[in-house]
């Protein structure tokens, strides 16, 4: 817990002093929201049969965007980075081990992800209007849940990206990959079949889904449950074997 | 006298290129003992297989009677690595890294006084990124040292300094030995050698070629063909171009 408390300590510095990717991880989903709220038009018509607007899908989507800029790009590439300086192979050879170095990361960046979401649903509900959430716990549940299968997907790219652009670039992709099957272009209604089927099995999908249905319908399908929480522990573990001290 | 460090025909491959082929040598415990050799000699990859960083192909490898790459917890635990390369966390303070890296030990030293001990005391609130070539190395002798090991392996330790941060790198030195904890020093600086060592072994080729005292390196060769003394420098040169040509023979 001690050695665990140290590393957390040092993430956390060197995040604060590098407000940059702390400020990164707001402006995109923020940016978003705003956007679809106040300059498209149309996005506060209903959609669909239950009158959902493109906007509530939009604050689903928002979530998500945030955890994944914290999941597959920060947290990946502060990793890529230790590993790049050399700063793992000297965390090697002090008694830290590579789980505590990884966990760190993991609890930072969980504390960014509370505070990001946080800070999303209340601009959603107090700012643009979305209605609160008909299940807060399902919610809180599931957008958990979605980060967990999320940290553990950056995970892998964390275990092996040799520098820092190759840690971005590869979260890059996953993100952008992430944002199709999360509807971040075909919002709600709009999604092709196909599409929602693969991406209720996949973590950006099935939280996205899972989120929307716990903020607006006040239900969490088990389904999404079981897939989230299969995604969080099976990418995890292979990372933990994979991982590279250099 | 009892062994800290004992290294057998050491044998390390890379995928099919052999970086070491025989390297062997001994350190006691208390002793100052120097690792030469010119760049890509095996010095790293030797030091890596005794901090068990590296696993050898073959050979053998120990450290207070333990296998480095096996008992990898209890060597991380007595033995303090200072990288020939590493960066540290730029945004944090010299106390904080400090302080961080002394938590991932069971038995910290207490780090104010390492600090006075390293001439950190002033720098403490200074961030790792504004420190000077100098600075950097103190602190990162103080980090090899924070987990109270009974070796510390120092890699470079003076490369890029000026006189005055070698000196000063040279007290230090020292002074941690003067404390009875066993130092290993890999080192280019033969003036360095011959100040600090007691023994030292030469690594050519990943093979070692010498291993005694300053003064049995300057015994192998102590007069130049004009008949006037030659340095340790000097008499290190000889005996690495006199083994250089032998290999090259050897080979061909
Ligand atoms: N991980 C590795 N994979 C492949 N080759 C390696 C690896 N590490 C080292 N080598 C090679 O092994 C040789 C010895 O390297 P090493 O770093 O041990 O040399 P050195 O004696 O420390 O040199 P220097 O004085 O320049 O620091 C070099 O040719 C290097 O390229
Ligand atoms: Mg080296």
């Amino acid at each position: 817990m001690r050695e665990l408390a140290a590393l957390v300590r040092m993430d956390r510095i060197q995040l604060m002093r590098n407000p940059t990717a702390l400020v990164m991880i707001l402006v995109v989903p923020f940016g978003l929201l705003l956007l679809q709220a106040y300059l498209i038009p149309g996005t506060r018509t209903p959609v669909d049969a239950d009158g959902r607007t493109a906007i509530d899908h939009f604050a689903a989507i928002a979530l998500l965007v945030a955890a994944m800029s914290v999941a597959l790009t920060n947290y990946p590439a502060s990793i890529a980075g230790y590993r790049e300086t050399g700063m793992l192979r000297r965390l090697d050879a002090t008694p830290a081990g590579a789980g505590r170095v990884l966990l760190s990361q993991w609890v930072v960046s969980v504390v960014c992800l509370v505070l990001a979401m946080g800070a999303l649903c209340a601009l959603a509900v107090w700012v643009i209007g979305v209605p609160a959430p008909e299940n807060p716990g399902a919610l809180v549940l599931v957008a958990a849940l979605g980060a967990m299968s999320l940290m553990s997907l950056g995970s892998l790219i964390a275990a092996v990206a040799a520098n820092v652009p190759i840690a971005y670039g590869s979260g890059a992709l996953l993100f952008m990959a992430g944002l199709l099957f999360a509807g971040v272009w075909t919002p709600g209604p709009l999604m092709p079949q196909a599409l929602r089927d693969v991406g209720s099995v996949i973590p950006p999908g099935a939280m996205t889904q899972g989120v929307f249905s716990a903020w607006f319908e006040g239900e969490l399908p088990l389904m999404t449950v079981v897939v989230l929480i299969v995604w969080a522990i099976v990418p995890a573990a292979f990372a933990a074997r994979l991982f590279r001290w250099r | 006298m009892t062994t800290a460090v004992e290294v057998r025909e050491l044998r390390k491959t890379f995928g099919s290129t052999e970086v070491l082929h025989d390297v062997t040598f001994s350190v006691r415990q208390g002793e100052i003992f120097g690792i030469l050799g010119p760049n890509g000699a095996g010095k790293t990859t030797t030091i890596e297989c005794i901090v068990g960083a590296q696993r050898p192909t073959s050979g053998t490898v120990e450290v207070l009677t333990r296998t480095p790459h096996v008992d990898r917890g209890a060597i991380r635990q007595l033995v303090g690595y200072q990288l020939q390369s590493s960066v540290l966390p730029n945004a944090l303070r010299v106390r904080e890294v400090l302080e961080v890296f002394a938590r991932l030990y069971p038995a910290p030293r207490d780090v104010a006084r390492l600090m006075d001990e390293t001439g950190l005391t002033p720098l403490a609130r200074a961030r790792v990124g504004t420190l000077s070539g100098g600075q950097r190395q103190r602190l990162s002798i103080a980090l090899a040292l924070v987990g109270s090991p009974r070796i510390v392996v120092l890699d470079e330790l003076t490369t890029g300094l000026d006189p005055q941060a070698r000196l000063a790198m040279w007290e230090l030195v020292e002074r941690v030995s003067g404390g009875g904890i066993t130092v290993l020093l890999v080192s280019h600086a033969l003036d360095e050698v011959e100040r600090l060592c007691d023994r030292l072994t030469v690594v050519l080729e990943g093979r070692t070629i010498f291993t005694g005292t300053p003064h049995e390196l300057h015994e192998l060769a102590p007069t130049a063909p004009d008949g006037g003394r030659r340095s340790l420098q000097d008499a290190y040169l000889e005996l690495i171009e006199r083994r250089s040509d032998a290999a090259g023979t050897r080979r061909n």
